[in-house]
């Protein structure tokens, strides 16, 4: 049972997040763009942070940078979302400082085993 | 006093010369002799006495020796007229009163006086004669030299044989005489000459293949007759010449740098036309002639050799602006190769791409829907889920293998090695298959070693390959059949094998197996699904493992998938992966 902050620009894509983290019993908090991240994650506090990577104006890399350079965000674990799933993109994942790293589609099965 | 009478007389001999042939010299001996007689029968009345008889006789008749000496006709006609005056003046003188003596004086002075002068006149009138025809030859010499200068300059002006023989020919015509010319030219490295022009009155009628003489290096200019002409048989010049009526003939070999290059004949209708013609004249010509003959016929030579060669260049040039479009074309097809071959990479990650999202949600719905957090579905609604959820999965899978072909064909496809033990992988994957397979009531066997096999793997994309050759068992044999699934372990290599019970395949589907897209004809009446990527992409992977896949199989009687991977202390994945292995914890 934990927060997580859900930052994903397509609201459907939001929606079914919701939905399926939520039936495993998780809270869900939904941020629609990167430009905010940080203000979010100060005031909602999540346990975990879900970035999608590809998102307009800040994309999910530029999220992930602010959050590790604020010192109150940096220990927040936070899960790559995206459509791609590349060995350059894991390393970049690992690199800047995420937790981990999943690819569209996944299962709920996957997700939880990375929620985990 | 008889002066202008010898004058005449002088003009009117010289029509007579010693030119004219033996005949008119014998008839103006005879009359000759007839004037002599005559004069001494007209002197006859006048003569006196014996005294003058004594001394006219000799005088006249030595007169009229001393005259045919120096020439006969003057005298023939001089001294009678002479004696008659010289007699009429010895009487008008006696009659004038002279005495005997002076007269006889006046008669033997008159009388040598008339030969003197006759014999003088004679010489005059031959130095004269010869005078004239010194000056004659003088002017023909002139002519003749004024012609080989012609000749040689219209020579050192021609370039081809053709102008030269026409040049010959104007030239020529005013040093000798001649109805018709032949030259004739050396063909081959054999003294054989053949005729290369022929002009004049009978060209028409003397074929261009009569065969000439055959010479040697040493002939010179010869002349004859027909008869002259010595060849080996009849159908050669000299029965030619006979048959057109060409009588005399000089020929003029040409020889240049020590050989013979060619060879000039001049025929001539009347016989003896050549007979006093000295042979300088027509060496000299040869002399002049031959090296032109012989430049003509190298640069003849040199100009269809270099003819010969420029065809050659213009095929050559030729050939290579065919082969340059062709070049050219090919550049074009291969860029459009190129580009369309792009464009299906680029196609297909855009598919892949773009179809990610909405399955993305599509799929987290109805795998929402399958928990029924909510309770409320009914059993049917469930199973309408469950079979969403199953098509949904099976869409997303056929968009990663898309994916992975497009970057199998733009060579993005990258592996993620670690050393993995995989005996306990493939195992673990083929006990997870097991449920799969007992949906349609087959038995999974697994035959696997106890020992370990250390290979270098991507753990995700060997679970991929030996999935998909799992699926493809199953998906192509009947219910309650069997697959077995054998991993041995030898030397250098992990060999499995995947061997199903099914529909097997034909020859032309077993060559086909492994190509992007294909789908054997015979599964199209059997309605199974399935996109023909997954054994491409597994393949690919195996091949980036270091090893190989291939497959036996007869139609109906099932097929045996086997593929093998190299231990990562094999040299065929050393020698090509030169990084030190490092053992994990499996």
């Amino acid at each position: 049972m934990a927060r997580i902050l859900v930052v994903e620009d397509n609201p459907e894509m939001r929606m079914m997040m919701m939905a399926l983290l939520g039936t495993v019993g998780h809270e869900v908090v939904e941020a629609v763009d990167g430009t905010d991240v940080l203000r979010w994650a100060l005031d909602e506090e999540p346990d975990l942070v879900m970035l999608d990577v590809m998102m307009p104006n800040v994309d999910g890399w530029e999220a992930l940078t602010m959050l590790q350079e604020d010192h109150r965000t940096a220990d927040i674990p936070v899960i790559m979302v995206t459509a791609r799933k590349s060995a350059e993109d894991m390393a970049k994942a690992e690199e800047l400082g995420a937790s981990d790293y999943v690819a569209k589609p996944w299962s709920l099965g996957e997700l939880e085993t990375r929620v985990n | 006093m008889g002066i202008p009478p010898l004058h005449i007389a002088n003009d009117v001999a010289h029509i007579f010369s010693s030119r004219e042939p033996a005949r008119i010299r014998g008839l103006v001996f005879v009359a000759s002799i007839f004037a002599y007689i005559a004069s001494l029968i007209l002197i006859a009345p006048s003569v006196g006495d014996t005294a003058e008889v004594l001394v006219l006789l000799p005088v006249v008749t030595g007169s009229f020796l001393w005259s045919w000496k120096g020439g006969l006709t003057t005298s023939a006609i001089l001294i009678p007229v002479n004696i008659v005056l010289i007699e009429t003046l010895a009487n008008d003188a006696s009659s004038a009163g002279f005495s005997e003596l002076p007269r006889h004086l006046l008669i033997v002075v008159a009388g040598v006086g008339a030969g003197i002068i006759a014999g003088l006149t004679e010489q005059v009138s031959r130095i004269a004669g010869e005078r004239r025809e010194a000056q004659r030859s003088l002017e023909k010499e002139h002519r003749l030299r004024g012609h080989l200068a012609e000749i040689s300059r219209s020579l050192s002006e021609t370039r081809s044989l053709d102008e030269l023989v026409s040049s010959l020919n104007l030239s020529l015509k005013g040093v000798a005489e001649f109805d018709h010319l032949l030259m004739g030219i050396r063909k081959n490295a054999g003294g054989d000459l053949k005729i290369s022009h022929s002009m004049g009155k009978f060209i028409a009628d003397i074929p261009m293949t009569t065969r000439l003489p055959r010479l040697n290096n040493d002939t010179s200019i010869v002349t004859g007759h027909l008869s002259d002409l010595k060849l080996p048989n009849d159908d050669g010049i000299a029965a030619a010449f006979n048959r057109v009526g060409l009588h005399s003939w000089i020929m003029t070999p040409l020889y240049s740098r020590d050989r013979l290059v060619g060879l000039l004949i001049f025929a001539c209708e009347q016989p003896d036309a050549y007979a006093a013609h000295t042979g300088e004249v027509f060496d000299g010509i040869g002399a002049q002639v031959a090296p032109v003959v012989d430049n003509a016929v190298t640069v003849e030579k040199e100009r269809s050799l270099f003819g010969r060669m420029e065809t050659q260049n213009w095929d050559i040039l030729q050939a290579k602006a065919e082969l340059q479009v062709i070049a050219n074309e090919l550049t074009a097809k291969n860029e459009a190769l190129e580009t369309a071959s792009e464009t299906r990479t680029a196609f297909l990650s855009m598919i892949s791409h773009e179809l990610r999202t909405p399955l993305t949600i599509m799929n987290g719905f109805a795998e929402y829907l399958t928990m029924n957090s909510d309770k409320n579905l009914t059993e049917s609604q469930l199973q309408y889920v469950g079979v969403m959820q199953k098509n949904g999965i099976q869409l997303s899978r056929l968009v990663d293998d898309l994916l992975d072909v497009a970057r199998l064909e733009s060579g993005r496809f990258e592996l993620d090695f670690n050393e993995d033990d995989a005996v306990t992988h493939m195992q673990d994957v083929v006990r997870g298959f097991k449920t799969i397979a007992s949906e349609k009531q087959q038995i999974l066997n697994l035959n696997a070693p106890q020992d370990e096999a250390w290979a270098m793997a991507d753990r995700g994309r060997l679970t991929q390959v030996v999935s998909n050759l799992l699926s493809n068992a199953s998906k192509y044999s009947a219910e309650e059949t069997d697959i077995d699934f054998s991993i041995q372990i030898d030397a250098t290599q992990v060999v499995c094998d995947v061997k199903d019970q099914g529909i097997g395949m034909s020859k032309e589907a077993l060559s086909n197996i492994f190509h992007t897209f294909y789908r054997a004809p015979e599964l199209k009446s059997q309605n199974v699904p399935g996109t023909g990527l997954g054994l491409v992409i597994a393949r690919s992977i195996i091949n980036q493992h270091g090893g190989d896949i291939s497959v036996e199989s007869t139609p109906g009687g099932g097929s045996t998938f086997k593929f093998w991977l190299p231990l990562s202390t094999a040299d065929s994945w050393t020698n090509t992966h030169p990084e030190p292995a490092t053992h994990e914890a499996a």
